[in-house]
């Protein structure tokens, strides 16, 4: 022990003998309790008080005494089991068809595939409801029928399986796209058919992404407030919309925190259990000797069945683009479908601040979020030192946080000095940060788990510092992962909305919420423009990195691949 | 430059247990040495390398380079560059650009790199491939690459870390006669680790055979397998036979040795320390018997069990009066008649053959 005394002193000199590595720990933990742990704290702290200040479970109890918010507990808990199945399952089929498979189209269904992430969460809620509700283009105006039930579990699921299933597609993408295909060489020379190779190598190999995708999905879909506020309708009530309702709705602060402590639990749970599941287990598959191979991994047969179905979803998809697009031109959805710019007109008359606004925080926490993403999964990934573990549990946990427990939180953290931020444009990056940057970890850290460190370590022994070990090294062989942040945590503060709602000002709005606001007064064709002038700027912005990655960073991109 | 290891240690905790992964190193590496660190999987040696590079913090002891302390440098600081088992080329890099790595990182100007550059790939035979990127070069050039890359930075001590496992054995013989050549051309102070002992004969000054975290012996390829201090040094190099006895005397080294199970008195060769009536083994390594008696003074007698006819040689299996198997081997059997089955011989063994060491 004596011993092991005098190796942390050893290691704690060689942390001190590097300032930058020191410092940038220090910056992160201290970021990370002020902008994550002290805002939740604020929630239990406040849930937990009674009118007076008082220690109290008050709160606890009326939530539990009431059966409508019991029902959503466990309606909410439902939806995102399915959704988590479905979406990781329909992910699945697009990452493993397009780089698994020699189909043709594999760039549109690329595409479609992260498409639905541009929508605002709600939007495809909207649309769902355009094509199938009461004046629903396709249950109404094709087949008469004017009482399909949209609302309620169902709809509710299908809707959150199209807006999240890009989560599960990007991290699959990654994943799959990583095993080297001479793994499944190796399969089929031992004796193995196609089945049994991917049964018993790729199926394996992609148990980590599946996992952690999944708990994306569950814990995406836990925290959607966008589709249920709209689609769930009040026979079937969810925790996320209860908790907002009782906020804004009764001015019940403390019963809205009851609520957020409610929704917040099972999130953590299955956050905790699959972070210890996922992270037994690890393989590496990138080391510095690659290979290459001729992709052989379907029949003919299993080929176009895998197409057909990422063409059936990915014209269903589109499907409800066309409809919001559709929608932004017509003078008023189902009653009158006039061609007209008016709504555009007005979109720009009453939104422009709005759209202003949206673009620079955006552009202002995208960057910042998805680097620091990437050092904290270098960090968590190849470093050692004190409170590494705290530091990666809290980093994720904002992730597992639901949006509208930290909206909550950050009202109540940030009213009053040292942190008066309300109504700032700094509360909103600072959200968007700490909230989008665990995408970027977690692919950071699946991308580095699978990179052999011995090329990291070459470079210190040639004299790289951390700092261009990271920048010179990591950074290059990450730089899928990293892209793939930027993209979410671009097109997540673009179109984000249950921590906002909270958060938004007169001076800071954003497009998101105007369009809710639009669309809860009826006028859903400017609530379709709004959308599309916002689809517009994520497409625009993931259309220029697209550009500047062809030029820059593509070799290296199939080097790491 | 003068490496030293001083009388480091190094402890995992790991499940709540503790494993010595190195105990109690103490090695003095002279410049310009090929030290090799040999031993079988999981004796500590990767461990050690670690542990020289700055990967990894000793758990006590001090890493000297130069008689300077480097124990709590980071590995950047250390002028200690390392070859990889899976080579650790930078996959998003040219030849030409892992290459020049380290030198743009020093802030070289750009001719100079350049020129040293071509120099080094020159000197490890990839002239022409510089453009390349990794996956486009075998395993053997990829190594290549990698040794150019370390020594380019003209460090103080060159680590290799099974540098050669991952090519096959062709390869392996060529390359590590190329490893050889020019660490002795740029004379640079080296540290090997392999498992693989015929590598660590061919190449090393010195052997630093490793066993559980413990050093077993340090010495010359020639010392360790002619002359090995314990057991574990004389079975994990080369083959041997182990005959058990009681030392009845041990004159300047020459010692006589009982062997009551075979009625046998040897004669042979053992370290000044041994006291007269300790228990022993002599160690036989099986060329040093033969069937012709010329002047080996000791001789034992035993039943061919079987043979494996090598072309260059055969391989016997004896089994002898105590039941135990003996393997030999002879050399050039096409001269001789092939031996036959069953058969009794006799074989002879010289006194300088003989070594005895503890049991």
């Amino acid at each position: 022990m004596v011993l092991k005394a005098e190796e942390t002193k050893n290691r704690l000199k060689n942390l001190l003998k590097d300032p930058l590595l020191l410092f940038t720990i220090l910056v992160i933990f201290a970021s990370i309790a002020i902008f994550i742990l002290f805002p939740l704290f604020k929630v239990f702290a406040v849930s937990l008080t009674d009118r007076a200040g008082n220690f109290s479970m008050d709160a606890y109890q009326s939530a539990l005494q009431n059966r409508y918010m019991r029902q959503g507990f466990f309606n909410s808990l439902l939806v995102a089991g399915l959704t988590a199945l479905f979406g990781m399952l329909v992910g699945y089929l697009f990452a493993y068809t397009v780089n698994r498979t020699d189909i043709p189209l594999k760039g549109f269904f690329r595409t479609v595939a992260v498409l639905p992430i541009v929508f605002p969460p709600f939007i495809g809620a909207l649309s769902f409801i355009m094509l199938f509700g009461f004046n629903g283009l396709i249950t109404a105006g094709i087949f008469g029928y004017r009482n399909f039930p949209v609302y309620g579990l169902w709809g509710l699921m299908i809707v959150q399986v199209v807006s999240f299933f890009p989560v599960a597609f990007i991290t699959l993408d990654g994943v799959i796209g990583t095993i080297s295909p001479t793994l499944e060489d190796a399969a089929f020379n031992l004796g193995a058919n196609r089945f049994q190779a991917f049964r018993k190598v790729i199926l394996p190999m992609s148990i980590p992404g599946i996992a952690s995708t999944m708990l994306v999905l569950f814990i995406e879909s836990l925290a959607d407030f966008g589709n249920p506020l709209i689609l769930a309708g009040s026979k079937f009530p969810v925790l996320s919309v209860q908790a907002y309702l009782q906020i804004t709705g009764m001015y019940d602060t403390r019963g809205g925190a009851a609520l957020a402590i409610w929704l917040l639990l099972p999130s953590i749970i299955v956050f905790i259990l699959q972070k210890y599941w996922v992270g037994k287990k690890k393989y590496i598959t990138v080391t510095g000797k690659p290979t290459t191979s001729v992709l052989k991994s379907v029949n003919k047969p299993v080929k176009w069945i895998l197409f057909a179905g990422c063409m059936f979803f990915a014209v269903f998809i589109l499907t409800i683009y066309a409809t919001i697009f559709w929608g932004a031109f017509v003078k008023a959805w189902g009653m009158n479908n006039t061609l007209t710019l008016e709504n555009f007109k007005y979109v720009f008359d009453v939104g422009l601040g709005a759209i202003l606004d949206t673009l620079t925080i955006a552009l202002t926490s995208t960057p910042i979020s998805a680097l620091l993403g990437m050092v904290i999964a270098f960090l968590l990934v190849r470093k050692v030192f004190p409170g590494r573990k705290l530091l990666e549990f809290s980093s994720l946990l904002s992730f597992a946080v639901p949006g509208t427990v930290i909206g909550i939180g950050y009202i109540l953290a940030f009213n009053n000095p040292p942190f008066l931020l309300t109504g700032t444009l700094a509360i909103l990056v600072f959200n968007f940060v700490f909230r989008y940057m665990p995408v970027g970890i977690q692919s950071g850290v699946a991308l580095l788990n699978q990179v052999d460190p011995a090329i990291e370590e070459a470079a210190y022994t040639l004299g790289a510092d951390n700092r261009q070990v990271f920048s010179r090294v990591t950074l290059p062989l990450i730089v899928p992962a990293f892209f793939s942040a930027l993209v979410f945590a671009f097109v997540r503060a673009m179109t984000a909305i249950s921590a906002a709602i909270f958060l938004v000002s007169a001076r800071w709005n954003l497009v998101t919420v105007q369009i809710l606001s639009q669309s809860d007064s009826g006028r859903l064709s400017e609530a379709c423009a709004f959308s599309v002038i916002l689809i517009a700027m994520i497409l625009m912005f993931i259309f220029l990195l697209k550009l500047f990655l062809k030029n820059r960073i593509s070799l290296s991109q199939n080097q790491v691949v | 430059m003068s490496l030293v290891l001083n009388h480091v240690r190094k402890v995992f905790s790991a499940y709540g247990g503790e494993t010595v992964a190195v105990d109690d190193f103490y090695q003095e590496i002279q410049p310009g040495q090929l030290v090799t660190l040999l031993g079988p999987s999981g004796c500590g040696k990767t461990t050690t390398l670690r542990i020289i590079a700055g990967f990894e913090i000793p758990t006590s002891g001090r890493v000297l380079l130069e008689e300077k302390d480097v124990t709590n440098l980071p590995p950047n600081r250390r002028n200690v560059s390392m070859v990889f088992q899976s080579y650790a080329l930078f996959p998003h890099l040219s030849v030409r650009e892992n290459v020049a790595f380290g030198l743009k990182l020093k802030k070289m100007n750009r001719g100079k790199m350049q020129q040293k550059m071509q120099q080094m790939v020159e000197l490890v035979g990839l002239k022409g491939l510089e453009n390349r990127r990794p996956d486009q070069l075998s395993g053997g050039q990829q190594q290549r690459v990698a040794l150019a890359r370390s020594l380019v930075m003209e460090p103080g001590v060159l680590l290799f870390d099974e540098p050669l496992s991952n090519l096959d054995a062709k390869l392996r013989e060529s390359m590590r006669l190329e490893i050889r050549r020019i660490q002795q051309e740029v004379q640079i102070t080296s540290v090997y680790v392999t498992h693989d002992q015929v590598e660590a004969m061919s190449i090393s000054d010195i052997i630093v055979v490793m066993n559980q975290g413990k050093i077993m012996q340090i010495g010359s390829p020639y010392e360790i397998y002619a002359r090995p201090q314990n057991a574990f040094v004389a079975d994990f190099i080369g083959r041997v036979n182990f005959l058990e006895g009681k030392l009845t005397s041990n004159q300047n080294g020459v010692a006589h040795v009982a062997v009551p199970s075979l009625d046998l008195s040897i004669v042979g060769h053992c370290s000044p320390g041994l006291q007269e009536g300790q228990a022993v083994k002599v160690v036989l390594r099986p060329e040093s018997l033969s069937e012709e008696k010329r002047s080996r003074e000791n001789s034992l007698t035993g039943k061919i069990e079987k043979f494996v006819f090598l072309g260059s040689s055969v391989e016997y299996e004896l089994r002898l009066p105590d039941g135990e198997l003996f393997n030999a081997v002879t050399f050039n059997p096409v001269e001789q008649k092939l031996p036959t089955v069953g058969k009794d011989v006799q074989l002879h063994f010289s006194t300088q053959s003989a070594w005895v060491i503890p049991a």
